[in-house]
């Protein structure tokens, strides 16, 4: 296990733990939920189960792959909750920002913010893990539980859709 | 925009939003999201002892019942007369 060393107080490898994942695995949530508030929440919800887990001295055998699963699983959970509650995200904060902010065209972010928000969550999750995130198909397939073939199509049909959102402001 | 690889390189150029600044410390001060004993300490203290009030109330009810003297025949004929109205 990537555990706890037992030298270490909680908070100390908890704080650790999050410098090392927290920001990748919020950014991950945030492009599957669209919304801020809750991806913030599934995070925090993550990480309060690696605390009991190590509590429980229960291992994790890969850190990043346990907590990448953990929140994938959350972040479905929480957009068929949105679902059967028709909640209807509204008026939500960009997704996605420049990584320059100096040469950051508004316009253009605000098409591929909407158009990555068209996608299917299951799209939205590829094209994530391959473009911002750099896996391969077969570490996507590994993340998602699906064989390379599915995730090779997902993506096929992302960026088909993307592309033809972003023609029209071309 | 013809490619995949085109797509990809514009994509690039961005990147999901980060966390908001205080999520660290929401994360770090929550810990594991478990109810804590210590958390319910006062409140389980307070119903103990009202238990033990209640209980020791009722022993003592039974005590003072059991050393008042049981009530003799003349008693009732005292109530009986006292309850009696009185004759114009």
């Amino acid at each position: 296990m990537r555990g706890r060393p037992l030298d270490q107080p909680p908070a100390d490898w908890i704080a650790a733990a999050y410098d090392r994942h927290g920001a990748g695995l919020y950014r991950y949530a945030l492009m599957l939920l669209g919304d801020t508030a809750i991806a913030a929440d599934v995070i925090q919800q993550v990480f309060a189960a690696l605390v009991r887990r190590a509590r429980d001295e229960r291992g994790v055998e890969d850190e990043e792959r346990y907590l990448r699963r953990a929140v994938r699983n959350e972040c479905f959970s929480a957009l068929r909750r949105r679902q059967r509650e028709q909640a209807v995200v509204t008026d939500a904060p960009p997704i996605i920002e420049p990584v320059d902010r100096a040469s950051g065209n508004p316009e253009l972010r605000a098409a591929i913010d909407e158009a990555l928000r068209k996608l299917p969550a299951d799209q939205r999750e590829v094209v994530h893990l391959k473009v911002f995130v750099g896996l391969t198909f077969q570490e996507i397939a590994d993340v998602a539980g699906e064989s390379i073939n599915t995730i090779a199509s997902r993506y096929r049909y992302a960026m088909d859709k993307l592309r033809t959102s972003l023609r029209r402001v071309e | 925009m013809t490619d995949d690889g085109e797509l990809e390189a514009l994509l690039r150029e961005y990147r999901p939003v980060g966390p908001p600044p205080g999520l660290r410390d929401r994360i770090l001060n929550a810990g594991d999201g478990s109810i804590r004993l210590r958390d319910w300490l006062p409140t389980v203290a307070a119903v103990v002892l009202a238990v033990a009030f209640y209980w020791l109330a009722g022993v003592e009810r039974r005590l003072l019942s059991a050393s008042m003297p049981a009530p003799s025949p003349s008693d009732h004929e005292a109530a009986f007369i006292v309850e009696e109205p009185l004759q114009p």
